[in-house]
């Protein structure tokens, strides 16, 4: 059956090893959402139809409160907060067990070559790290987006992109729908270049390479390390591994600024902006983009202001 | 009821001149042990700023409402109370304070629900005294908080951070036990979270030098389990009487004290005494502050200006059920169980830690035998839980017929009056016409 | 040189002509359903209040909402850097601009040399931008010169409690059946927002700061502005030219 999640922490492989087939849903909703009712929360459930299994990870208010009543079987995934702690480790690995049962329940067999599967997606997703970090960054983006939807890693032959004068940036936020891609192109417009993707439907959301020798001996600890231990994200606490991640992005990508798209809901996101400020190794710009008229516009107005500021 | 300038409300005259402002536009029980109850509550900062003065340690407890007050209590010099309380002192202060604007300052502003003026408080040193321990849970806690919280920590605060997971039933054929509040949950739900109790335990514990051990939990609890019931009975005989018997805002205090206890176990119970001999008196003798037809309302959510809990019942509603947050803070606390497993299970009683479908259907069904005809969702300004709640709680009473009124209510809720008030007055026209036609 | 500057912002046109860093030519035009149209009209009248004829302008920069739309703009920059450029020349040593413009409120933050060191705007919300005043103004039954008028004669400001436009004009509307007088309300909205734009800028914005922008003309405003940030703060001869001088400037080279 099709498996459905909208979070970067399930991973799909070990949906594959239970015999079903994983797509990670990237897209917000199409119809109008109600004043303060997330787009991709409201996404997830028009994806999900009838014949689907559903997972519903509780990261967030919108995704963990909304859990009941959808149109097909669907799993609650608490997903912990903290996540210094053994006791954190140890619910995430409980949850996965859960999963199991669930996915055994409904049409899927025992886990099987775990281990493979996960060896077999961490190849994957190094190539693709390979390639979108020679694409450009809407490339790289659907790309990856390709990966999370189908488990497939785009055939490419891409070449590395010359300087090209562009100022730099990461990128910030939650999903960054399908949809609203053209986002990456409005920046490159305004003399930017994200080089750095940290939307959860970008690089960030890609789990950290596997220890290869864990994933033999004991791949749900594995899983753990590369999705739960590793992967950056604003509902954290503490929510350093965001700091840990731009900075190596300073480091190898030579990041300039960061751009904060937070869905116009989020509270999470937002609250990451004050933080980045406090934080000060790089100038900071804040975008919201709703689809209202005149957005656009604001949004280019400060982008460019960004990219006048550091030319 | 009584206005702030009644002979009788000199108690509460000294806190409006210390500014809490907004009293001067409430109306008040006149019972004096009502009026000891606001006393009590409006002077919890000069008890905690006492008990740190003489040496005692300070815990901020965040978010998990009702838990980890029973664990400090347990430690002799301890006390905890609850930053994010601080909600209600903007609307109280009527912004005098200036903590929401200090919050604005620090990049957290009205796209946040007013938990944020904690940070205010802990910018500027006011309103309570600065925790020697912060303690805040997160997980299922809401995001507002959540986010809040996290500035907090980059203010230089070290917050001991601990997971209260989100709710759910067990899964066919899981190990289950049967919480407090009579719902299954899973086991290893239990465990989880008697997991990280027992980490905030040992912390707390490693910060004060008082090892926690069974026996003093064992105490904390039954104490705590007196407050609890003694708030329960008061609640009970509050909502189901015939004539109401405690105004909506002396019932939300009453309910708020079962969180922490205003950090003072012994003299709150004293004063929950106070108001249960107060309204079991009424309710003997049949008279209350509103009429017997009074519509029957079931309220979800504290608000933060009490004002409005005053406009439903100067409209001629009365409260008959509410969910202010504070379930589990209500409910038993197990003395046969260990004590931590006794906690972890009163701790996922919280309504907020699991689906809007499954807090209404908590609310409905505790309510629902008192008769309720309508109901009312006060929305938290910015809250990130507030657009699915009036939806979900409609779907809920759906099949009852209830009419679901949802209204926002901003910290000062003056300019939103003409608003509010007509929906409250227009849910309970709808309520009224609803028993002329009744079969 | 002779260069001029646009600033097409979404209420107004501004159009500033410099020859040697100097202005020798001015006009505002409210702006139009044709922003392009209403910008061309305005360079002209700036060239003729300079006494020169277009032509004469050897470079023209762009800036506002409406940049991208100007005609014959040889450069198109933000307002953001367009109001340090202007700041930069008018008020040399500034090190913080604050501007209330008609749908963003920007506060920027110079370097020791007048360049953009880092920038706040507002988020998707009107509260704190001249929208919101003239909301606020029609509510009061005037427009924004009117309010100007009626915020500059206030005693004591009235307090207004929410920033949310919708509940703002309710809030105002009951304080007026209340018998607050529109002065007073009018000041209390300019205390207000000025808070608003305060919270934008943080913690902390050291060293003189400057109030750029139509908005600054509001009697009052300033003083508020300073409150609510604690520090002193200056506005500019013809505050609303600001972005279009540093346009102009910037087209200088």
């Amino acid at each position: 059956m099709r498996v459905l999640f909208a979070s970067p922490f399930i991973p799909p492989e070990f949906i594959t090893a239970h015999g079903h087939r994983p797509s990670r849903v990237l897209s917000a909703a199409a119809t109008d959402c109600h004043q303060g009712r997330c787009a991709v929360a409201a996404g997830f459930d028009e994806a999900l139809v009838r014949g689907d299994l559903g997972i519903v990870v509780g990261s967030c208010d919108q995704m963990r409160r909304s859990a009941d009543g959808r149109v097909a079987p669907t799993f609650r995934f608490h997903l912990p907060a903290t996540w210094t702690t053994a006791n954190a480790a140890r619910q995430y690995g409980d949850e996965l067990q859960r999963l199991s049962v669930f996915l055994q329940r409904h049409g899927g067999h025992a886990p099987a070559d775990l281990a493979t599967h996960l060896l077999d997606h961490d190849t994957r997703r190094a190539r693709l790290r390979t390639g979108c970090s020679l694409l450009p960054a809407r490339a790289a983006a659907e790309a990856i987006a390709a990966y999370a939807v189908s488990g497939v890693v785009p055939a490419s032959d891409p070449v590395a992109q010359p300087p090209d004068g562009r100022v730099p940036i990461a990128l910030l936020g939650g999903p960054l729908p399908v949809a609203a891609f053209d986002l990456y192109d409005l920046i490159e417009g305004c003399g930017a270049r994200v080089v750095l993707d940290g939307c959860e439907s970008g690089e960030r959301g890609l789990a950290a390479p596997c220890d290869r020798r864990l994933a033999a001996d004991d791949p749900l600890a594995a899983l753990v390390d590369s999705y739960f231990l590793a992967i950056p994200d604003a509902f954290r606490r503490p929510d350093s591994l965001i700091f840990s991640w731009l900075e190596r992005g300073i480091a190898e990508r030579g990041v300039r600024a960061v751009v904060v798209r937070p869905d116009p809901w989020c509270d999470l996101w937002r609250a990451v902006v004050p933080r980045l400020h406090d934080w000060g190794r790089l100038p900071v710009v804040l975008v919201e983009s709703d689809g209202e008229s005149g957005s656009r516009a604001r949004l280019a107005t400060r982008i460019e202001a960004l990219t006048e500021m550091l030319g | 009821m009584i206005a702030l300038d009644h002979p009788t409300a000199g108690v509460l005259r000294r806190w409006h001149a210390a500014g809490n402002l907004r009293l001067a536009d409430l109306r008040f029980d006149p019972a004096p042990e009502c009026l000891a109850l606001w006393d009590f509550v409006l002077s919890e900062e000069d008890r905690l700023r006492a008990a740190q003065a003489a040496g005692g340690f300070i815990v901020g407890a965040m978010k998990d409402l009702g838990t980890i007050p029973v664990l400090v209590a347990a430690i002799p010099r301890a006390r905890a109370f609850y930053p994010d309380g601080a909600w209600w002192l903007p609307c109280l202060q009527r912004q005098s304070g200036g903590q929401l604007a200090a919050a604005d300052r620090l990049g957290i502003g009205e796209g946040f629900c007013p938990v944020r003026a904690l940070l205010g408080c802990y910018a500027a040193g006011s309103d309570f005294p600065s925790p020697d321990l912060d303690i805040c849970a997160v997980g299922a806690t809401c995001d507002d908080f959540s986010a809040v919280a996290q500035r907090l920590a980059g203010l230089g605060r070290d917050p001991l951070w601990w997971e209260l997971p989100a709710f759910r039933a067990p899964d066919p054929g899981e190990a289950a036990v049967t919480l407090p509040n009579g719902e299954a949950a899973p086991a290893v739900l239990v465990a989880a979270v008697a997991a990280e109790l027992q980490r905030v335990r040992v912390a707390l514990g490693r910060a004060t030098g008082t090892a926690l051990d069974d026996l003093a939990l064992r105490a904390s609890i039954r104490r705590a389990n007196q407050v609890r019931a003694r708030v329960r009975e008061i609640r009970e005989l509050a909502l189901g009487a015939p004539y109401s018997p405690l105004p909506a805002v002396e019932l939300l205090l009453t309910e708020i004290l079962a969180l922490h206890f205003c950090s003072d176990l012994d003299r709150c119970l004293e004063i929950l005494d106070g108001v249960q001999a107060v309204v079991a008196d009424r309710v003997a003798r049949g008279v209350g502050h509103q009429p017997a037809d009074a519509v029957r309302v079931l309220w979800l959510n504290p608000v933060a200006d009490l004002r409005v809990l005053q406009w439903l019942e100067e409209a001629g509603g009365r409260l008959a059920g509410t969910d202010f947050m504070t379930a589990q803070a209500m409910a038993p606390i197990s003395e046969d169980l260990p004590p931590i497993t006794a906690l972890a299970q009163v701790a996922l009683c919280d309504r907020m830690i699991g689906s809007d479908r499954r807090r209404a259907a908590l609310a409905v069904a505790e309510a629902r035998p008192r008769g309720i005809e309508t109901v009312v969702v006060a929305r938290v300004p910015g809250a990130s839980h507030g657009c699915s709640e009036g939806p979900a709680m409609a779907q809920a009473v759906a099949t009852m017929g209830w009419p679901v009124v949802s209204i926002e209510v901003p910290v000062v809720a003056d300019a939103a009056s003409g608003q509010i008030r007509g929906r409250l007055e227009a849910l309970l026209e709808t309520a009224l016409t609803r028993r002329t036609v009744r079969p | 040189m002779i260069t001029a500057g646009v600033d097409g912002g979404s209420r107004a046109v501004k159009a500033v002509v410099v020859a040697d860093g100097r202005i020798i030519g001015r006009a505002v035009r409210d702006s139009g359903p044709q922003p392009a149209l209403v910008a061309e009209a305005c360079l002209a009248a700036a060239c003729a209040d300079a006494g020169l004829e277009r032509a004469a302008v050897s470079r023209l920069a762009a800036t506002g909402y409406a940049r991208a739309v100007i005609p014959g703009a040889d450069r198109r920059v933000t307002e953001i850097t367009c109001h340090a450029r202007g700041i930069a020349a008018l008020l040399p040593g500034t090190r913080a601009v604050v501007e209330v413009g008609g749908q963003d409120s920007k506060v920027i933050r110079l370097d020791p040399n007048g360049r953009v060191a880092d920038f706040a705007m507002n988020d998707r919300c009107a509260a704190g931008t001249g929208r919101f005043l003239e909301v606020v103004a029609a509510r009061l039954g005037t427009d924004l010169d009117g309010f100007a008028v009626l915020a500059g004669a206030a005693g004591e400001p009235a307090a207004i409690s929410s920033m949310c436009v919708v509940f703002a004009e309710s809030e105002i509307v009951g304080l007026m059946a209340q018998g607050h007088a529109r002065e007073a309300l009018a000041a209390g909205v300019v205390a207000a927002v000025a808070a608003r734009v305060a919270a934008l800028a943080g913690r902390e914005l050291t060293g003189p700061i400057a109030f750029t922008g139509g908005v600054a003309r509001i009697p009052g405003f300033a003083d508020a502005l300073a409150r609510a940030l604690g520090g002193a703060v200056v506005v500019p001869p013809q505050p609303q030219l600001t972005g279009a001088l540093g346009a102009a400037l910037i087209a200088a080279g």
